[in-house]
């Protein structure tokens, strides 16, 4: 159970309260959930502080951190990718809990939105002692550090698909992958969830798909082998994972090449 | 601190880090339940926060300061109902009921926020909802009911057919007479009757699954204050039991002691503590210090039945009747560590070479069936361990009253329960009162005593109120669960596809203890081998004891396991004959009039007997299901990787069990004319109590609120052998229905002597009146006739129902699946379930219980799993790890349609249909992947890997 409640009101204050056996809360899905390594914590409540807006300018998109799940699968605002990721991330009970800042920062091994927006090159701004920075969201999925504020997009119009494979609708996902093409850099990207990997981005997948034609999913797969290895679990074998790396990838690329959105 | 709870702002104490639904509890909002310990899954412990839904569990209290925090006691009570509520009960969703507040609560939110939703949003709105007991379906029915009644209040239109026109209680839609009461989340459950100033229990489980206690020091335990009693394997009683909630006597072993000092199983019971309060039971656990010997565990059948394999049940045998002559020579080598095993008959078993039992039996000449065949095959399917997941917990509330022990409980036994307590303590069955609450789901685990035995016994020793709950952990590593099996079924057939022998031999894991250990695997056999006429036909069941968790009861029992082999064997031999599966099934299906005469060897612990099929609604099941379907034609999803398939099973089960099943009532009336029924039944959620009511009013000719029901009270209610084998409507309504035919004529006994006419010429007319010939008397009249100073006495009626005939209730189940052959993903597009129950009592509570049959079923088949590790810890013990279906999960074309027979020997012409309706799903599934993709699915779950492995895409 958690042990104490630190009430603040500013971020910047829940920024100087953070430190061993603290943390943020905010939609609290994820600190207070059964097995949360955060349950022993003290916990610092900053929903009421966060931002929560989902402004478009043009094609750029930002997404405040303290809009629910619910919020953005509701926004015309967000391309349809990105809210059907944060629709198929949990149950329409969770997802109005849920923060989108909380989903991002909770690191789940089989993130949907964190796939999703890492495949979009969206960019955190965080807030840190020395005041807000704006990190690439890869960067902030690697070195956590600080309260994320909002997540932008700068080009909703990006063509980008995702994929996710489980057993049943609700139960654990072997794997959720994600890729976009970004239209003026002509450069593809592509991530990906799983478990003991979290979500990571596949450069050496966007190399293969730089390719003219898109590769095979035996390619994928076979060069995954080497580059993406997550741990077997109840959702599947390592094998397994690989195979579909490559099958969704595939998929995906061709979503996107077809369709262009 | 302040919290506004349904628009009334309240003072409220709450710790530290405490979650919104503990303090909406203590608070007295009962409708704010819990079902998975802060998983953030169930749903049970739904609440609206600002208008918006949220777990009340993954809600610090603080948090919801300042916000408009609104529960289901805000809509309605039982006797005005909401809309959504009424909606809820006229669609016969309610059934188990523990979390039906929260539906309640989420459909009123979507009805508001979304005015004339479509069924995709109702299928949203509901995502963070688990519901085992009625599969969904009739949430989107009540949905919609309620969402059409808004717009038009005199909307009536029920989505359930009608049966029986002679009759006006049977085979109607009535409110299940429990139904107001828990949509609306009043007092019903074990919990809700916890006194205050209750202890709790805590049981410390064994980290490993084979091991001795070579020490155990509660020393620390028990000084620390607030701590009242320790149990373990050193200061329990010396008694030997079995937790199998069956008729006596059992045959089943009592293979164990409240605490043994072998543990068999992660999470075995190593001590119990009982003290003042969670914080200290807790803290005094980790107080207590354990040593153990650890052993090499036995996880699978295959290690089990090894030669040399360590004995998981090494103790000493003992028989209360046919012990073997060289008994004294098997015994030699026991280990007193071990404890005793004792058997009530010989059941085939051989505990050192892990055999817990064995049985065999033939009919014809087997060799001769399969010497006459042109085509014969020989297939091996497995099927996996599988939960319950009651949405409620094991759980029980024992106290003292004067010297007697009351045990509120969560059982389908009631009285199996009392029996085992009474010998669980060494005291009589009259100091033991069992008072079943309503049950949160059961689905089989609660037919075996699983906790109430060591609560009792808290409760007996310190004389205080002991409330003992399981957690969802608790579930996963000490629940009854599914036998996994090994079926290997033999078919041989002419090239015309009449089969000319069937052998199916059974491999079956027990785990730990032998609880259902021979009857189980024996049911697998026994509801699938009658399912066709073969003069040839052999079965041999083997069941084994290893370290896996707890097996036990499971609705279906063996039959979903022996159906899926059985079943999928016949689609294969189908394939090897060239012959449209379904064409074979009717060449050598049963009919009416068929005699079942493999049912001799399958006697379950006793002599068997052939037994007739009296009414049979299978001709009509396969040809609608078919026509539905649309058999035969194959479907394109013009997405080449996308392969669609089609496929059937024909099902059956039993109800009751003829021969070794009793059941109870009586039924007095009352001095107004009304009547109170006692009924021994143990409504589990399924409508039981309901259809009791219905028989009574329906034979007495009055209204059904004229009838009060108590039922499963041990000390008030008459004996009944509890609700499982598909035994509730059979037995425990056939026994209402008797009591009240004896009341009747009791009834027009006192009527004929007031009105002064034979009793042979008065008429019951409705609604409570006999008619003579030239006048009339009321129920009223004859109560206070009967109850004068001068009368009678208290009219009362008596019913006891048993029997030795067999009502089979049979069906066919259709799917439509698309197999994705680059993911291995399979999704069940359409799905159709044809149930015979005879005369379908409570046609829309049969309804819910197929819906929830099946789609337990298609998640056994695709979904959900126990996976362990080497040490045999299951890994996955949440219900979203563990796999269970959604209505997210549902198939897009779900429909369960009652086929009408009226059966000679079940009242009404009823027959049974909860546990039937598990039968079909799996092999359906395996035929129709295989007619969509090529591969035979011969392993429980058919995982998208399993499927990429069949398909040859990813190694073995």
């Amino acid at each position: 159970m958690i042990r104490e409640i630190i009430p603040v009101s500013s971020l910047e204050d829940a920024l100087d309260a953070i430190h061993d056996g603290t943390c943020l809360i905010a939609g609290g899905t994820e600190v207070n959930r059964l097995g949360s390594p955060r349950e022993n914590d003290a916990v610092i409540p900053i929903d009421r502080l966060l931002p929560r807006e989902i402004i478009r300018e043009g094609r750029r998109l930002t997404i405040g951190a303290g809009c629910t799940l619910q919020d953005l699968c509701d926004s015309t605002e967000a391309p349809v990718v990105i809210r059907s990721a944060a629709k198929r991330a949990a149950s329409r009970t969770l997802r109005t809990m849920a923060t989108v800042g909380g989903n991002i920062a909770s690191r789940r091994d089989d993130s949907y939105l964190n796939a999703v927006l890492t495949s979009y090159g969206a960019i955190l701004t965080v807030l840190k002692t020395e005041g807000a920075r704006r990190v690439e969201i890869e960067e902030y999925l690697l070195h956590p550090q600080g309260i994320i504020l909002e997540a932008t997009v700068s080009d909703v119009t990006m063509p980008a698909a995702f994929r996710r494979i489980s057993r049943s609708s609700q139960g654990p996902c072997a794997l959720v992958c994600a890729v976009g093409y970004d239209l003026a850099a002509q450069r593809w990207r592509a991530a990906a969830s799983a478990t003991s990997l979290g979500t990571q981005r596949l450069f050496w997948v966007e190399a293969l798909l730089q390719e003219p034609q898109i590769p095979e999913a035996e390619a994928i797969t076979r060069a995954a082998g080497g580059e993406w290895s997550p741990a077997p679990d109840v959702a599947g074998s390592r094998e397994y994972k690989q195979y579909l790396l490559g099958v969704c990838i595939r998929e995906c690329a061709e979503e996107i090449r077809r369709t262009g959105s | 601190m302040k919290l506004k709870i349904n628009g009334v702002e309240k003072e409220v104490q709450a710790y530290p880090g405490e979650v919104l639904q503990r303090v909406l509890q203590r608070e007295g909002y009962r409708s704010v339940r819990d079902s998975d310990d802060r998983e953030g899954f169930a749903g049970s412990d739904t609440v609206l926060l600002d208008g918006k839904p949220a777990y009340a569990n993954l809600v610090l209290a603080a948090q919801a300061e300042g916000r408009e925090i609104t529960t289901a006691e805000s809509l309605g009570n039982p006797r005005k109902l909401s809309v959504v509520q009424q909606a809820m009960v006229d669609s016969g969703v309610v059934q188990s009921g523990y979390n039906a507040p929260a539906a309640a609560l989420l459909i009123t939110e979507l009805l508001h926020r979304r005015p004339g939703a479509s069924r995709e949003e109702i299928i949203d709105a509901l995502s963070g909802l688990l519901s085992r007991a009625t599969g969904y379906m009739q949430y989107i029915q009540a949905a919609e009911l309620a969402q059409a009644r808004l717009q038009d209040p005199s909307y009536t239109v029920s989505a359930t057919e009608e049966f029986c026109d002679d009759l006006v209680h049977v085979g109607k839609v009535r409110e299940k007479v429990d139904a107001r009461k828990l949509v609306t989340g009043q007092r019903a459950f074990v919990e809700d009757m916890v006194e205050p100033g209750s202890c709790v229990l805590r049981m410390l489980r064994s980290p490993h699954a084979h091991a001795y206690i070579t020490d155990i020091d509660t020393g620390a335990a028990e000084a620390l204050p607030g701590v009242y009693l320790v149990i373990t394997w050193e200061n329990c009683p010396d008694i030997y039991y079995g937790q199998a909630g069956q008729g006596f006597p059992e045959p089943s072993p009592y293979d164990r002691r409240m605490f043994n000092r072998k543990l068999r199983h992660v999470g075995d019971r190593v001590a119990a503590v009982v003290a003042e309060n969670e914080e200290i039971a807790d803290k005094a656990i980790q107080l207590i210090r354990v040593s153990y010997e650890v052993l090499p565990p036995v996880m699978t059948i295959d290690e089990a039945l090894k030669p040399g394999a360590p004995a998981v049940q090494g103790g000493e045998v003992t028989y209360v009747s046919g012990a073997p002559e060289d008994l004294d020579a098997y015994n030699r080598d026991s280990d007193p560590r071990e404890g005793k095993i004792i058997y009530q008959f010989p059941i085939g078993a051989d505990p050192k070479r892990n055999i817990a039992a064995s049985v065999s039996g033939s009919v014809g000449d087997i060799e001769a069936g399969f010497a006459e065949a042109d085509t014969v095959i020989e297939r091996e399917y497995v099927t996996s361990q599988v939960q319950c997941t009651p949405l409620e917990p094991h759980v029980v509330y024992a106290k003292m009253v004067d010297d007697k022990v009351v045990i509120h409980a969560s059982t389908q036994v009631p009285f199996h329960l009392r029996r085992i307590v009474a010998k669980a303590l060494g005291i009589s069955e009259n100091r033991v009162r069992v008072i079943k609450e309503r049950i949160g789901g059961g689905y089989g685990s609660k037919q075996d005593i699983l906790l109430e035995d060591v609560a009792a016994y808290a409760a007996y020793t310190t004389g205080r109120g002991v409330y003992f709950r399981f957690s969802r952990v608790d579930e996963f590593t000490a629940n009854s669960t599914r036998h996994p099996m090994k079926i290997s079924v033999k078919l041989g057939a002419t090239t015309e596809g009449k089969l000319t022998a069937v052998q199916m031999r059974v491999r079956a894991n027990t785990g730990p203890f032998g609880n259902h250990c021979l009857t189980v695997p024996m049911n697998a056999c026994s509801k699938s081998l009658p399912l066709v006429e073969c003069p040839h036909m052999s079965f041999e069941v083997v069941t084994c004891y290893s370290n896996i968790p707890p097996t036990g009861a499971y609705q279906g029992y063996g039959a979903p396991k022996g159906s899926y082999a059985m079943m999928t064997a016949l689609a294969e031999l189908a394939v090897e004959l060239g012959m449209d599966p379904l064409e074979l099934v009717q060449r050598n299906r049963i009919r009416k009039g068929s005699v079942l005469e493999i049912l001799k060897c399958l006697g379950e612990g006793r002599e068997g007997a052939a037994a007739t099929v009296e009414s049979c609604g299978l001709d009509e099941a396969l040809a609608q299901g078919a026509e539905l379907i649309d058999w035969g034609r194959k479907e394109e999803s013009g997405d080449p990787d996308i392969r669609i398939g089609k496929g059937f099973a024909m099902v059956q089960q039993g109800s009751g069990l003829p021969g070794l099943d009793q059941s109870c009532a009586d039924i007095h009336m009352l001095g107004d004319g009304s009547f109170m029924l006692h009924s021994g039944g143990a409504d589990l959620g399924t409508g039981l109590d309901t259809v009791s009511v219905k028989f009574a009013a329906e034979v007495l000719c009055v209204d059904m609120d004229q009838v009060s029901v108590i039922s499963g009270d041990t000390d008030i209610t008459p004996f009944d052998t509890g609700a499982y084998a598909s035994s509730g409507t059979y037995f425990s309504g056939g026994a209402a229905m008797l009591a009240a035919r004896d009341l009747k004529e009791k009834i027009l006994e006192a009527a004929s002597r007031m009105l002064g006419e034979p009793a042979s010429s008065l008429e019951l007319r409705r609604p409570g009146t006999i008619a003579g010939k030239t006048s009339s008397v009321s129920f009223l009249d004859i109560a206070r006739f009967t109850q004068s100073g001068t009368g009678s006495g208290e009219l009362a009626g008596y019913g006891c129902f048993t029997t030795e005939h067999s009502s089979f209730p049979y069906g066919a189940h259709f799917c439509q699946v698309a197999v994705n052959v680059k993911t291995g993903e399979v999704a069940v597009q359409k799905y159709y379930a044809l149930q015979d129950c005879g005369t379908p009592v409570n046609p829309d509570l049969a309804l819910g219980q197929i819906y929830g049959g099946v789609l337990k079923t298609i998640g056994h088949s695709l979904y959900e799993e126990m996976c362990f590790n080497e040490e045999g810890r299951c890994i996955n013990p949440t219900l979203r790890d563990y796999g269970v279906p959604m209505i997210t999960d549902l198939p897009q074309d779900f429909r369960a349609k009652l086929v009408f027979t009226d059966d000679p020997h079940g009242p009404f012409g009823a027959k049974s249909v909860a546990e039937i309706s598990c039968n079909g799903a799996s092999p359906a599934i395996a035929q129709a992947i295989h007619d969509a993709a090529g591969v035979w699915m011969r392993r429980w779950p058919f995982t998208p890997e399993q499927v990429l492995k069949a398909l040859g895409k990813i190694s073995q």
